[in-house]
């Protein structure tokens, strides 16, 4: 890694070279410059999602408390402008287009192989130029309550929300990103433009660039389009209760409209008491979920040959600036003996921590997706604003996970959710 | 990255097939069980052999993947293509399926699994109300059988007769073969001639089924669940298909209609109406079969229906101008632009190509062929689209219950 000044400099491994610029206008810019390729990505992200909706800004004094799922239907209203919409703007130059809000931040992305530059030129101007009328605001409600049903009868979702209700409780991550039926009814355009000018600057945002590409007319487009549209950087202080450590029920059920039962299984933990960046908090459950719960370890085996579980059994950690969640989940005929069967082996495997064998094959398996997450624009992307947010390297990700050893992983595993308690979401069938 | 897809009939034994898929992920002769191999992958730095059936160009397709990284990006650049291919090759001449020492429990456990990724399919409300609209629509004929087979058919299944199945399958069928490497191609094939050992099957000849009679009056289905949102997928079917002078046209009116993000339907239903927050369609161009699938609110579905009415009629007398066509291209150019990018892409990319006999070399000449496709050539394909089903879900209330 050469530093050249400070916030800009260039990394270059595994084949790989990018360059980390800071922008004058406040924006940091990760640029992942691949020879060759023909598909070009951009990724416009802002540090701004559904749980923040309790805030107050430097622009007036008063604590604003807005409605839910607000984050989600500024992104929507953004790709919609005075002169039509920009989704067709790009679709004409061959670009690809979408936007994502999580819990804790909104990503734009484009997609193009040709006129790259008119493409994100476009991108820049529309994220950093809000445009709302409160006509256009109300016709959007309709579409994003059908957005809202839609995930209401995806039972995946469903049963990670549950989760997430019971855990969270007294904490917005309880309320689902798009927010509800009736919160979004009261969403006006004064909200959606308030929240834009408190959220939307430069020193909250990253741009992430992947393609053959020149750096620095990335660098010197985006500056010149944010320093026209956003003049001043507003500051703002959040304000988010801390989730409780117990979660509201320990097991909830709810009927729905599936073929046979499902389970998921979380618990939650405070990821900034731990010691470490981010970035290792997650690389540490990564390797310890994969090494004692992957397909070949004795504890999926004993849950796969005792037929709890199946093919669709899976395992996650979220490690976020302001929360983390462990989810266990999957069909299975019999949930509560599944979460027994888990909840057992989990503290099983706490203690005694993964076999030297597991862990040497879960290292090499995350090596192998981190050299194949390179040979993709927008992966590169999305890995390049996470590695950022989280304080981790990121093309010195995959030697970082071959030094791990068991202590290290344990000692921060331990400390999180040694003692965490869990709560679980199960699915039924109508009528069981 | 390696690929073998094997091509069968319709008409044949899909459960069978699906369940082989399932049986192969427990190894070959010398490597027995799945967590060895789950182990013996995971050492290969995360490498992947995987078997699915799905249904493509008119045909029941049995793909085997196997993939791991590059060795000059491997700690120590060790190789690990010829490990896979190793695999590979012991997979397909000694599955450990077709052993006696298979565990008959492990069958029924992967009969199971099926039976359950069958069932499951229903849990998604989109995927399901395309089924179930793709089943009405062809009833008994091959077009309309799933991929994995019907339930029925897997729980009779024997683990004699899906061996048999296998080994007639793997020998016998149709087979194209992928391997995509930073390596030089002599070496790949040299490789693969020392690794794969199967038997030459000639020629391909394309065997499509012939379609059924379109139906003449529209068939409406409808059921009821306990859901939030209604589905509704509507079938068409291209008048006189000829796959040979139809399909560009066809891909293109597909994607005028509802292929793209400023397609007719995404602008009219969803941008101009708020009907809906997914819509699109999908055109099958092996056989003309196009289906626009929504999910609206109950009380909205008749309304969708008569704007997708309209905006087919409009299409069909010609109401598109080039500036409606100009993200389409745009989208096929980037597309084709791009497939260098992406293993998966090139390797489809050529399959296509075989399957569906054309000349192209390159992906340019192949986006010439689209660019084309008179405007009036489009428009007669959406003339000849004819509405076959309507497949309704609708909800009915849903109960909550805490403990």
């Amino acid at each position: 890694m050469k530093k050249a000044e400070a916030g800009n400099w260039i990394e270059k491994g595994v084949g790989e070279t990018i360059h980390h610029r800071v922008l004058d206008c406040g924006l940091t810019v990760k640029i992942a410059v691949k020879k060759g390729f023909g598909k070009k990505y951009a990724l416009l992200g802002t540090n701004y999602g559904s749980i923040d909706n309790d805030f107050s800004t430097s622009l007036s004094k008063k604590r604003q408390r807005l409605p839910a799922g607000i984050a989600h239907f500024l992104e929507h209203k953004m790709f919609e402008k005075e002169d039509g919409d920009v989704m067709d703007k790009l679709a004409a130059l061959g670009c690809s287009s979408n936007a994502m809000t999580s819990f804790n931040h909104t990503g734009y992305l484009i997609e193009c192989s040709e006129r790259f530059n008119e493409s994100l030129g476009i991108l820049v101007d529309f994220v950093t130029r809000p445009w709302f009328t409160p006509k256009l605001v109300d016709k959007e409600k309709g579409i994003i309550a059908e957005e809202i049903n839609m995930y209401r009868d995806d039972p995946s979702w469903r049963g990670y929300m549950g989760v997430l209700e019971s855990l969270y409780f007294n904490h917005p991550v309880a309320v689902d990103i798009a927010g509800t039926v009736e919160s979004i009814q009261l969403i006006t355009s004064d909200d959606l433009y308030l929240c834009h000018r408190t959220f939307y600057s430069p020193k909250n945002m990253q741009l992430a660039v992947a393609g053959d590409c020149d750096p620095n007319q990335v660098c010197d487009l985006a500056e010149a389009i944010i320093s026209k549209n956003i003049p001043d950087t507003v500051s703002f202080t959040r304000h988010q209760k801390r989730p409780r450590k117990v979660p509201k029920k320990r097991r909830m059920v709810e009927n729905m409209s599936v073929v046979g039962p499902k389970l998921h299984l979380g618990c939650q933990f405070d990821p900034n008491s731990l010691g470490v960046t981010l970035g290792e908090v997650e690389m540490c459950f990564d390797l310890f979920l994969s090494s004692v719960l992957s397909k070949g370890t004795d504890f999926h085996s004993q849950l796969y040959r005792a037929n709890l579980i199946d093919d669709s059994f899976g395992f996650s950690a979220s490690v976020e600036r302001e929360f983390a969640f462990l989810m266990l989940a999957g069909d299975t005929p019999v949930p509560e003996k599944l979460e027994k069967a888990l909840m057992e082996g989990m503290a099983r495997v706490l203690k005694e921590g993964p076999k030297p064998a597991d862990l040497r094959r879960a290292k090499r398996k995350f090596y192998g997706s981190f050299i194949r997450g390179l040979d993709s624009v927008s992966t590169s992307c999305w890995n390049l604003i996470d590695c950022h947010v989280k304080g981790a390297s990121y093309l010195g990700h995959g030697k970082e996970l071959m030094k791990m050893d068991a202590e290290r992983i344990m000692k921060t595993v331990r400390a999180a959710v040694g003692s965490a308690k869990w709560a679980a979401h199960i699915i039924r069938p109508m009528g069981q | 990255m390696l690929k073998l897809v094997f091509f069968g009939d319709l008409r044949g034994p899909l459960a069978a097939r699906a369940l082989a898929a399932y049986l192969l992920r427990h190894g070959h002769g010398k490597m027995k069980g799945m967590d060895r191999v789950s182990r013996f992958m995971q050492d290969q730095f995360g490498a992947s052999v995987g078997s699915f059936v799905t249904k493509s160009f008119g045909q029941h397709v049995m793909v085997l993947r196997g993939s791991t990284i590059a060795a000059d990006y491997a700690p120590g650049k060790s190789d690990r293509l010829g490990h896979v291919l190793g695999y590979v090759s012991e997979l397909l001449s000694d599955p450990f399926l077709a052993r006696k020492d298979f565990d008959i429990e492990d069958f029924d456990r992967e009969k199971r699994n099926l039976l359950r990724a069958i069932a499951s399919q229903t849990d998604n409300k989109g995927q399901y109300a395309n089924q179930q609209m793709v089943r009405a629509m062809f009833g008994d004929h091959p077009f309309g059988r799933p991929a994995f087979g019907l339930p029925e058919e897997v729980a009779s299944l024997t683990p004699e007769g899906v061996a048999a199945e296998l080994t007639q399958f793997v020998a016998e069928s149709p087979l194209f073969i992928y391997a995509i490497s930073p390596r030089k191609t002599s070496e790949i094939k040299k490789i693969l001639k020392a690794k794969l050992t199967l038997k030459s099957r000639g020629e391909w000849v394309s065997k499509t089924l012939k379609s059924p009679p379109i139906r003449k009056r529209l068939q409406r289905v409808s059921e009821r669940e306990n859901l939030t949102q209604g589905r509704l997928a509507m079938g068409y079917r291209v008048e006189k298909y000829n796959r040979r002078n139809d399909a560009y046209g066809a891909v293109l009116a597909d994607m005028l209609l509802g292929g793209v993000s400023s397609s007719k339907l995404f602008r009219e239903v969803r941008e101009k109406r708020s009907l809906a927050y997914s819509i699109g369609s999908g055109m099958d161009a092996s056989n003309g079969v196009c289906a626009v699938s929504a999910g609206v609110d109950v009380t909205n579905v008749e309304e969708v229906v008569k704007i997708v009415r309209a905006q087919v009629r409009a299409l069909a007398k010609g109401r598109f101008s080039d500036d409606d066509l100009q993200p389409v291209y745009a989208t096929l150019r980037k597309h084709f632009s791009s497939l260098s990018d992406s293993p998966d892409s090139m390797i489809n990319f050529h399959m296509g190509q075989m399957l569906g006999g054309r000349k192209d070399k390159t992906a340019s000449s192949l986006f010439d062929r689209y660019t084309s496709v008179k405007k009036s050539k489009i428009a007669n394909i959406m003339e000849r689209m004819r509405l076959d089903t309507i497949f309704t879900l609708s909800p009915k209330e849903v109960a909550h219950e805490e403990s």
